[in-house]
């Protein structure tokens, strides 16, 4: 079977395609476009997310994975909206005049794409959540989301106020997920309507700056969350938290707490193997004493280092959306770095190989298995 | 009044590779929405949320730099070239 690895890049679109997932094809494209995300609707139709600092973001769709044609409609808020002047400033470079004040609303990425129940989502920045039941052809805000109560109080991070990370639930169609960086993680059971703020257990004295979540939509309620204060799980939908950390190298942020920092989180779903990239705190963002390594728990027990294959001397981040497990068997898992390097495992973690090196940032990883 | 526009290598990907296209107006924000209703890929990276020329694209006109804010009052005449590109920064 193929495997195609969708690799979005700072600088354009990465198509790496295998058929033994030893030896790759490589071919680039939509040169310029930073390529935020990623995602593969259940007819098998690609669509990527594209933005630039002066002409904006909006979604392409491909079918083959070479031709790529631009959708008419993507997210959009309506005029008028009023934005988070922090999320501004941060978005349009220093503004000490307050002259974003009441500046509007705007969609300057769309960090995620998902695909649930027929229905295509794109999780943005400034944060909210936009929804499309004709596969792109036209969008609506989720308002319940976008207009949350306590949004005049979200706080943005470092990279602005987006929504990163959206999760469903494969036997509930009205239960979803969505985390934001970093007003925290979200979850509605009433298909939109209304969202509850689900962070009890965690510390959020700075704001619930959640970075990834992963689940298994078939076991939906079962989370595990990479937090910028640690790594965590939830078994009763995220109405609670625990810190999973046993096993897992920690390192002091730059408030002072000891966790284990780090960006993205993913699951190989056959075997419930969860896999996280922890860095040097939040002040460096860079593997620990330059030792890239991989962590490797099964369903939240002890955390294992695997990183047989992977570099010393290396001081390349892993973004959050720039990780990815393929679901095949057995399970390949695939991240991409600050660097360039897309490293891979074809055996759930037990040795990596790199793929490539000389990509621009590596913005997003998917895994389709063709 | 007819106006041929000359794209940023960075949009002509989104019409086939074209260098340049025609559209019509009697002012640079004519022109340029006249593009965008022929060639609707176009519209939402040239107009923001507000319907407002993005901010940071510029236009050369006859050698005059042209910025979003001034576009709807400059005129432009059949037959003119307009060079669709944005501010840069840097050193």
């Amino acid at each position: 079977m193929t495997v195609a690895l969708v690799i979005g890049t700072k600088k354009g679109v990465a198509i790496l395609k295998s058929p033994d997932r030893k030896s790759w094809t490589r071919d680039f494209s939509l040169l310029g476009w930073e390529v935020t995300a990623s995602v593969r609707d259940d007819k098998g139709r690609v669509y990527v997310a594209v933005t630039h600092d002066v002409y904006g973001a909006s979604l392409l769709a491909s079918d083959d994975l070479e031709n790529w044609k631009q959708l008419e409609s993507a997210p959009r808020y309506k005029p008028g909206e009023k934005g988070n002047a922090e999320h501004i400033r941060i978005k349009l470079s220093g503004d000490f005049t307050g002259k974003y004040k009441d500046a509007p609303r705007l969609v300057d990425q769309i960090w995620t794409l998902h695909f649930a129940h027929g229905t295509l989502y794109a999780g943005v920045s400034e944060a909210g959540l936009f929804a499309s039941r004709d596969r792109g052809k036209s969008w609506e805000a989720v308002s319940g989301f976008n207009d949350h109560p306590t949004r005049e109080s979200w706080i943005p991070g470092f990279g602005g106020l987006g929504a990163h990370t959206i999760l469903s639930d494969a036997k509930d169609p009205a239960r979803m997920w969505v985390g934001v960086s970093s007003a925290g993680f979200f979850r509605t059971d009433d298909g939109g309507k209304t969202w509850s703020q689900k962070s009890e257990g965690i510390p959020g004295e700075t704001g619930q700056c959640v970075h990834h979540v992963a689940n298994d939509s078939a076991d939906a309620g079962v989370l595990f969350r990479q937090e910028h204060r640690g790594v965590y799980m939830s078994a009763d939908g995220g109405d609670t938290w625990t810190k999973i950390e046993d096993g897992l190298p920690v390192s002091e942020l730059s408030d002072g707490l000891s966790c284990s920092f780090g960006f993205p989180i993913v699951m190989d779903r056959r075997t419930g193997n969860v896999f996280v990239v922890p860095l040097e705190g939040d002040n460096f963002r860079v593997p620990r004493n330059g030792r890239l390594a991989v962590y490797r728990s099964q369903r939240g027990s002890r955390w294992e280092e695997m990183r047989h294959g992977l570099p010393d001397n290396s001081y390349e981040g892993v973004l959050r959306g720039a990780m990815t497990a393929d679901q095949l068997d057995p399970g390949g898992v695939y991240f991409g770095t600050t660097s360039g390097a897309i490293y891979g495992t074809r055996d759930v973690g037990e040795s990596w190989f790199e793929i490539t090196r000389g990509l621009p940032r590596i913005l997003s990883v998917e895994a389709y298995a063709l | 009044m007819s106006v041929r526009v000359r794209l940023p290598p960075l949009l002509r990907s989104l019409c086939g590779g074209e260098r340049e296209m025609s559209a019509e107006g009697a002012s640079v924000s004519d022109v340029v929405s006249d593009l965008a209703r022929l060639h609707p890929p176009f519209a939402r990276h040239l107009f923001d949320e507000a319907g407002h020329i993005r901010t940071s694209i510029v236009f050369l006109h006859g050698g005059v730099l042209v910025r979003a804010g001034e576009a709807a009052a400059h005129g432009v005449r059949d037959g003119d070239e307009i060079v669709l590109t944005n501010a840069l920064s840097g050193g």
